[in-house]
Order: C-alpha cells, then sequence, then structure tokens
C-alpha cells in the first residue's frame, strides 16, 4: 500500500493579497506543500478569459485540490480544517469555536471587504483620495476596538489562549492591512502584541507575502 | 504531506507490530498519524507473542516494532525519530525532532527523561506492593511530572506544546501516559496529576489530548481498559514475588 498519496495542491494567490495571505497561513501551518500560481491583481490578471475559467468571480485566493475548485478564502480555510484536521484551527471546546468564528467572521466580513481595492475606488472616485484613506482607517480602526475589547479576555500568547487558531491566521493579514493604511497601532496594545507574536512563527513568515514567489513592493 | 517529484514512487509499506496497552506503542501510533501515513496495525498477544514479532525484535522482543519496507525498527523513540527522518514536515511545520541541535539535544534529553525516570518510577509502582517501595514510587512520579510542568512555566515557548504550536518529541513521549492516569491514581490511591501542584502540566494535557492524531492514537486504550488491565498485571507481578 503507498505511504503518500500524490495529491496536487494549487492555489492562486496574490502576494499583497490578505485573503490569499489567510489562505498560505493555514496550508503552511498544516504542512500542506502546494504549487504557488500568481494572479496579478494590479496588472488586472484575476479578469483574463483563462483565470475565469477558474474562478468567475475574478478573486483570489483559489484552491485547486486534484482539481477540485473552491474559491473563497473561508470556504477554503474550512475546506482544509476538515480535510486536515491535524492540526486543528480550532480549539476544542464548542463556545471557544463560536469565539473563534465570531473574530473571523467579524474580520473577513465587517472590516476587510469595507477596505477592499474596489470599495476604495469607488470612494476616491465619489470623493477623492483622501476620503480613501481615511475611509480604510474607519473600519479597520472601528473593527480593531471591538476586537481588542473582546479579546482582552481571551488572548494568551495568540487571539485564544497559546494556541494558534483560525482567528489569528485571519487577523495577522489584516494587521498588515492596518499597516498599509497607517492604521496606529499603539492604539491597540493587546492585537499589536498578539500580531507580533503570530508573525514570528515559522508557518507564518512563509505565508508573508515578501516570501513569496510573486512580490513585489507595493506602491508608496 | 509530501511534495511529489517526477519520478514515480517506490511503493511503501509499513507494519506496526503492537499492543493495544503500551504506551509505547501509542507515541509511534502519534507519529504514523501526524505524518499521515497508511500503516498496517497488528495486535499482538503479548502472553503469547507472534513468532513474527520474536523473529522482529529476537533482542528485546518487545513491541513496538514497525516493519518498514521489510526492515524491522525498534524501541519507540527510535521509531519516532526515524518516521520523522523518513517522511520529514514541509519547512513550514515544525518537525517532531527540532531542527536545531541545541533544541534537538534538549528534546532528547527530556525524551530520555521520560523513559529513565518518570517510567521507572511508574514501573516500580506497577510492580510494588502496598508499602515503603509503593510510596517512594507514587513520591518519585509526582516529582517527575512537578519537574515537567516547572519546564512548561520556565521553557519560552512558542505554544502551548513542548514542541511549540506543533506536537514534538517530548509531547510524544510524554502523551500516552495520559491513559494510564487513572491506573495509576487507582492502584497508587493518590491524585498523580493535580491542577494545584500542576497547573501548567494539566494545561498541556488537555491541549494534547485535543489534536485529533493525539486522540485516535490514545482511542486504543482507554482508562477504564487500562485499568482492568494493569490490576490483571499486577495480580501476575505480586504473585512472582
Amino acid at each position: 500500500m503507498a505511504t503518500s498519496n500524490k495529491e496536487i495542491v494549487k492555489l492562486y494567490s496574490f502576494c499583497h493579497s490578505s485573503c490569499s495571505f489567510r489562505v498560505r497561513i493555514a496550508l503552511a501551518y498544516k504542512g500542506i506543500s502546494y504549487e504557488y500560481i500568481a494572479i496579478n491583481l494590479s496588472q488586472g490578471e484575476q479578469f483574463s478569459d483563462d483565470f475565469k475559467k477558474i474562478n468567475a468571480f475574478s478573486t483570489v485566493p483559489v484552491l485547486v485540490d486534484n482539481g477540485f475548485i473552491v474559491s473563497d478564502s473561508l470556504a477554503i480555510l474550512e475546506y482544509l480544517e476538515e480535510k486536515y484536521p491535524e492540526p486543528s484551527l480550532f480549539p476544542a471546546d464548542s463556545k471557544k469555536r463560536a469565539l473563534v468564528r465570531q473574530v473571523v467572521n467579524n474580520i473577513v466580513s465587517s472590516i476587510q471587504p469595507l477596505q477592499n481595492l474596489n470599495v476604495l475606488k469607488k470612494i476616491e472616485a465619489l470623493a477623492g483620495s483622501d476620503e480613501r484613506l481615511k475611509w480604510a482607517q474607519y473600519f479597520i480602526e472601528n473593527g480593531f476596538i471591538a476586537l481588542e475589547a473582546l479579546l482582552t479576555t481571551e488572548a494568551g500568547k495568540c487571539c485564544f489562549g497559546d494556541k494558534f487558531s483560525m482567528a489569528d491566521a485571519v487577523l495577522i493579514p489584516q494587521v498588515y492591512n492596518a499597516r498599509r493604511f497607517k492604521v496606529d497601532m499603539e492604539k491597540f496594545p493587546l492585537l499589536k502584541r498578539i500580531a507580533g507574536f503570530i508573525e514570528e512563527l515559522p508557518f507564518v513568515q512563509a505565508a508573508k507575502p515578501e516570501k513569496q514567489p510573486d512580490f513585489v513592493p507595493l506602491r508608496p | 504531506m509530501e511534495t511529489t517529484g517526477e519520478m514515480s514512487e517506490v511503493p511503501q509499506t509499513l507494519k506496526l507490530l503492537s499492543a493495544w496497552p503500551s504506551m509505547f506503542c501509542m507515541r509511534v501510533l502519534i507519529a504514523l498519524k501526524l505524518k499521515r501515513l497508511d500503516y498496517e496495525y497488528q495486535e499482538e498477544d503479548l502472553l503469547n507473542k507472534s513468532q513474527f514479532l520474536l523473529s522482529s525484535n529476537p533482542v528485546h522482543k518487545k513491541v513496538p516494532v514497525l516493519i518498514h519496507n521489510d526492515k524491522p525498527l525498534c524501541e519507540s523513540l527510535i521509531i519516532v525519530q526515524y518516521i520523522d527522518e523518513v517522511w520529514p514536515s514541509p519547512p513550514t511545520r515544525s518537525p517532531i525532532v527540532p531542527a536545531d541541535p541545541y533544541d534537538r539535544a534538549i528534546a532528547r534529553f527530556w525524551a530520555d527523561y521520560v523513559d529513565n525516570k518518570f517510567h521507572e518510577a511508574a514501573a516500580r509502582l506497577m510492580r510494588s506492593p502496598e508499602g515503603e517501595l509503593q510510596e517512594q514510587a507514587k513520591k518519585d512520579m509526582l516529582g517527575c511530572l512537578a519537574v515537567f510542568d516547572e519546564l512548561l512555566r520556565d521553557l519560552s515557548l512558542k505554544g502551548p506544546f513542548f514542541g511549540g504550536q506543533h506536537i514534538g518529541l517530548v509531547d510524544i513521549a510524554l502523551a500516552p501516559y495520559l491513559c494510564w492516569l487513572h491506573a495509576f491514581e487507582t492502584i497508587g490511591a493518590f491524585k498523580l496529576l493535580d491542577e494545584g501542584r500542576c497547573p501548567h502540566l494539566c494545561k498541556w494535557a488537555n491541549d494534547v489530548l485535543e489534536n485529533p492524531c493525539v486522540k485516535e492514537a490514545l482511542a486504543i486504550a482507554p482508562a477504564y481498559k487500562v485499568l482492568e488491565f494493569t490490576k490483571v498485571y499486577r495480580s501476575m507481578a505480586l504473585g512472582h514475588e
């Protein structure tokens, strides 16, 4: 019998995409090797006919697992968690799991989409580039204030105790975005501390934008 | 999971000769599951060992034995380290045995401590009638757990496990004893793992038991079954004195 399965996992990703960053972290944490396929969002590669065949939504990340295609970072994270339950991205206790999901959904639904590139372009068109930056900062800070309060009673080295969870995998890309939009992280000492610890972990380091094959520095 | 190369892979076979109560066998099971390996499990009756076991481990005649492509490997920690070497984890995931030589030496030191100090004392508890010998064994076991608790407190660990965010060698060496806790505490009529005295070790125990691979491996030896087994074992051991 075979002792290693020939699994071909591919990830369509953009180095600076925080949604892709989340999935890269999960893959690294679970020790899953994959082929990195770069889609440059700044160059509009997501709108190519070839990529639209892979994902009609024209978004990254997209995971292709032996031909099975799934997009949307949260759907991918849940799929990976079910297919590779060890190491787990969730605590065992059902209440803690609910709180992990609360943090994850807060970031993926109520923070990141509001500072997504498409939204910011619209704001800039409507109100100018100053408003664009203020808009992004407002929604990130708004979300971070609530997270800072919630995690006060839960955090250890990570968001929930000392064990890495999906909350951490989703938080650190959002902190990257916060830094990009010049949010003052000194206002959020707990999130700053957690992020500082998480980003030094080897599987998070491997997932960072600057470590990806398609990395180019962001324009200032 | 391994990355696939262009070469076709040679089919590999893995067979584990095991006995369900054995914490040493559970160590190997944890490692096999962590690496997501396919293996055949063969249960051995330790009172009636198979010829295959005796010929695979003629020196010690013990389980676990891992047969990899018809080559036998013996001694649980040696097998676990072999598994980690032959099926290395991707670099983003901590290996079972640390990559850094110093960290590796420290991990091996503590795995050795589990065997030569903690297990040795536990074996004495199992073999001794009530009285001075048993009291000394209990004291020594409690002493070992206090050392582990302090270790968890002092090490600037990168996570809840001795191995950091991922299960490592020391976690694998120690975790199977959690199946035997109930048996130890019943035989010795004492509280071995106490939250007041060893809060960090208790927390570690909760975290390590949540790991799906550990949970699956330890499921072969539920606490009540281990207790029944130890009662039989003890009556045999004491009967021989």
